[in-house]
């Protein structure tokens, strides 16, 4: 079948057809592996079950629901802006496959590996809030809006830290590209090296994701559900698509900037384990610590979210930066 | 330096936080899983009101007074009887109560004269239709027979 | 070049409304506010959605009828309410109520009383957006729930009182329970405390936030723990002892600073409190009789009567006018509820509205007993 598409679209083209469509099969049915695996994490930290009934320990729900909302109707309220309305949960789905074209899997799977690859995944996941802002803005319901502009804000005050931890991790390797990246980290993972960096990137990817504690762009108490009030069906559901398909990605780009990537951990690499069982169990033990702080926090308030992140997350990083970037220029 | 200390303390209080939740990670569910398992219902339990069938009489002992019709304060019940013979006690022939507008207040089970009420056990008096809410307390009696 | 509005035209504010149908307005409130931004300037409480006329209902119904309504008011503290009613109608038509059937009377309404603060609670970090503590807490208010399930047949909406004492005894084993009940619950403070009360966060979100100060509190008539948190030691327990309270030895938690904190530690210290009173009632129940003599329809003397109880919420109080028949004349129900939901309207301006959950929260209403 592979020489079929070869012969007919060349191996080019035919590389990047088959590349999409793993990609969005990827973000597929990792999503409705995440929707699950958050709805059983949070079910047993409250003595629950969770999900039970479709398939063994309900492992087949998600599926189901997907099927469920896609039955449903697509309801656009009247007095909508129509056309960003129904733009808005496409493009917050572009964004999301366009930054998983770099990220390495392993260290022969990979779709693109850019010289710029940090780059693109950072520039990519703007589209994010680009989507949330279209869609809160064009539902013409306040709750949406408020919820948009929180996200906005939220979003331009959390990058900047971010930004500013990754620039440790560049400086160090001195690259972009992310298989260099990795490859530096073959004794020594980041993360051990420079763990108040890893910490304050995973604390600003949870609040880019929009997870608790920062939820607040959709904190349900407060406003309904925020941007996507009065989204539904398929819609509804790329927004949640591209929320859980954004925390596989900032949690892959922590496994690949602090965590090693695809490499096996210290002591362990005699293992003949390959690296993508490596990556992938990295990844979502990023994730379930994610999804633990979820449901143990409550939410903190939009102000004091601003306040630590200007106060507190961009000094930090800012003095975190400059003391790495003296002893690099030392060591080097 | 204040800030220094309030960041500190504050992460320390989220891990000690985030301790609690992952001790119980692994507990057992509290929950239980409805439809497969059923809880079992205290003696005490108010589900709507039923007839006591007395070894005695092999029946209930309903006279049809009325009490409970008085007392019940949404006029949920409907009893009818009728004196098998002259001179001879009145016997209920028909009770209904109309379960859906019942406040299991149990003022007719209180002040029954004969003691002929009491609550069954019944909690899954979801209905599909109004009128599927109304219980013949007679043909209860005697199907549980 | 196109002319700019004039100042006056141009809208700086706009009009939200929070509920009737929104998840954190606790049922059918309706609140009306005028937000500059996010920041609120005018906070209309908008009440009414939930009215079912019980005041208007108790006037067609003799007076045990009405027993069945008074714990579909509030239905967090359904027996307090029960207790509320009956206590005073005894008072009203000079009915005696044995020592035992009073005694389990106080030990059902303080297990009520930390029932419904247990569900406060837990719905109160849900509005803050921590879900987890809202299931521990109805891990322990289940346990409440079996134990006074086993002798009120009720979960939710009791009606286990009556004239001259309550509908069922209770049994060893149900104060077995309640002992049981009363070591776990303290042993689980300790985590409360860790998840939630010394969180940094929480912290963050109550300190300082919807100050009631005490001559606001005073103003509205509030009453119960949003009063106390604003340094007002009143308790209808204590100020004006009713039933058997006056026997048990037990402190009125009060805050100074009448914020959401204040309120939050007043009712997590009031459980504590109602735990001490239920142990010192188990100590002392008596044997006897678990219902008095007691006519089978109240006829209460011409006049009219006051009586008031301590809910989890405030003060409730009944105001029975009778005209000597078995029907009541009037009847009204004061409900702490309304004082508490009033003082939003002070309260609010100013603040977020991410801090308005937050302050709704925290004066704990129950809407249906708001709008009765």
């Amino acid at each position: 079948m592979w020489q079929t598409a070869v012969d007919i679209l060349g191996p080019d083209l035919a590389a990047i057809v088959a590349g999409a469509i793993g990609l969005v099969a990827l973000v597929q049915v990792n999503t409705l592996f995440l929707v699950w695996l958050e709805r059983k994490v949070s079910a047993h930290i409250q003595l629950r079950l969770g999900p039970m009934e479709v398939g063994p320990h309900g492992i087949l729900q998600t599926l189901v629901d997907g099927v469920k909302l896609l039955g449903k109707e697509l309801i656009t309220p009247r007095h909508v802006d129509r056309k960003l309305y129904v733009l808005a949960p496409v493009v917050v789905f572009t964004g999301v496959l366009a930054c998983l074209v770099v990220v390495p899997f392993d260290e022969e799977l990979q779709l693109r590996d850019l010289n710029v690859g940090v780059l693109l995944i950072f520039a990519f996941s703007a589209f994010n809030v680009l989507a949330i802002l279209m869609g809160g803005w064009s539902a013409n319901n306040k709750y949406s809006l408020l919820g948009a502009i929180r996200s906005v804000a939220q979003n331009v005050a959390y990058e900047i830290p971010l930004l500013l931890v990754v620039l440790n991790v560049l400086l160090w390797t001195n690259s972009m590209q992310m298989s260099t990246i990795v490859a530096a980290q073959s004794t020594l993972w980041n993360v051990f090296w420079m763990p108040v960096a890893a910490v304050i990137y995973l604390i600003c990817a949870t609040a880019e994701t929009n997870r608790a504690p920062f939820d607040i762009p959709e904190a349900e108490s407060e406003l309904v559900a925020g941007f996507h009030t009065e989204y539904s069906g398929m819609r509804f559901a790329m927004f949640f698509l591209a929320e859980y398909s954004n925390m596989f990605i900032v949690t892959a780009v922590a496994t690949t900037l602090f965590f090693g990537g695809w490499k096996s951990p210290p002591l362990l690499g005699f293992l003949p384990v390959p690296g993508v069982v490596w990556f992938f169990l990295k990844v979502y033990a990023l994730i379930f610590v994610i999804i633990w702080v979820r449901w143990t926090f409550p939410r903190l308030r939009f102000d004091q979210l601003m306040n630590f992140s200007w106060k507190v997350m961009i000094p930090v990083s800012l003095i975190h930066l400059i003391v790495y970037a003296g002893i690099i220029k030392i060591i080097r | 330096m204040g800030l220094v200390r309030e960041v500190i303390l504050g992460s320390w209080s989220l891990i000690t936080g985030m301790g609690v939740t992952i001790r119980r990670y692994g507990r057992r569910a509290i929950t239980t899983q409805y439809p497969r398992k059923r809880l079992e219902m205290s003696p005490g339990y108010r589900g709507h009101i039923e007839l006591v069938r007395f070894e005695e009489l092999g029946s209930h002992n309903c006279v049809a007074c009325g009490t409970c019709v008085r007392f019940c304060p949404t006029h949920v019940i409907k009893v009818q009887g009728e004196k098998p013979r002259a001179r001879a006690p009145k016997r209920a022939t028909l009770y209904f109560i109309d379960f859906s507008h019942c406040s299991l207040c149990g003022l007719c089970v209180a002040n029954c004269p004969t003691r002929t009420l009491k609550f069954s056990t019944e909690y899954e008096m979801a209905h599909a239709c109004r009128w599927e809410g109304v219980v013949d307390l007679m043909q209860r009696l005697e199907e549980s027979a | 070049m196109a002319t700019p509005l004039p100042e006056s035209v141009i809208e700086q504010t706009y009009y939200l409304n929070m509920g009737p149908q929104h998840p954190s307005t606790h049922g059918v409130l309706r609140l009306f506010l005028k937000l500059d931004g996010e920041y609120i300037i005018e906070a209309d409480p908008v009440v009414g959605y939930g009215h079912r006329g019980h005041e208007k209902m108790a006037e067609s119904h003799f007076y045990e009828q009405f027993l069945p309504n008074t714990s579909r008011m509030d239905y967090l503290s359904g027996l307090i309410y029960n207790h509320g009613y009956v206590a005073a109608l005894e008072k009203m038509a000079g009915i005696e109520v044995p020592p035992r059937a009073e005694y389990i009377r106080v030990i059902c309404a303080e297990l009520n009383r930390v029932c419904s603060h247990l569900l406060w609670f837990g719905t109160y970090l849900l509005d803050l957006g921590g879900i987890t503590p809202f299931l521990y807490a109805f891990d322990d208010r289940e346990q409440i729930m079996d134990a006074l399930d086993r002798i009120t047949g009720s979960r939710l909406t009791y009606c286990y009182c009556r004239v001259g004492g309550v509908a069922r005894d209770v049994d060893a084993e149900f104060v077995r329970a309640i002992r049981a009940f009363i070591e776990r619950l303290r042993s689980r403070f300790e985590d409360y405390h860790t998840l939630v009360t010394k969180n940094v966060i929480f912290i963050h979100r109550t300190r300082g936030v919807g100050v009631i100060d005490r001559d606001t509190a005073l103003r509205f008539g509030c009453s119960g723990p949003v009063l106390r948190a604003s340094g007002v030691p009143y308790d209808i327990r204590r100020a004006e002892p009713y039933s058997v309270y006056p026997r048990f030895e037990f402190d009125i938690p009060t805050g100074t600073a009448g914020d959401v904190l204040a309120r939050y530690t007043v009712r997590l210290q009031e459980m504590e409190q109602s735990l001490r009173i239920v142990e010192q009632a188990l100590e002392g129940l008596p044997e006897g009789p678990f219902k008095g003599r007691a006519p089978r329809k109240v006829h209460p003397p011409k006049g009219d009567c006051y009586f008031a109880v301590e809910s989890a919420r405030g003060a409730l109080g009944y105001y029975i006018v009778s005209d000597g028949t078995c029907y009541p004349y009037r009847l009204k129900v004061r409900v702490p509820s309304f004082g508490n939901l009033q003082v939003l309207t002070e309260v609010l301006p100013g603040t977020l509205v991410a801090d308005t959950v937050a302050i709704l929260g925290s004066v704990d209403i129950v809407v249906p007993e708001v709008d009765r």
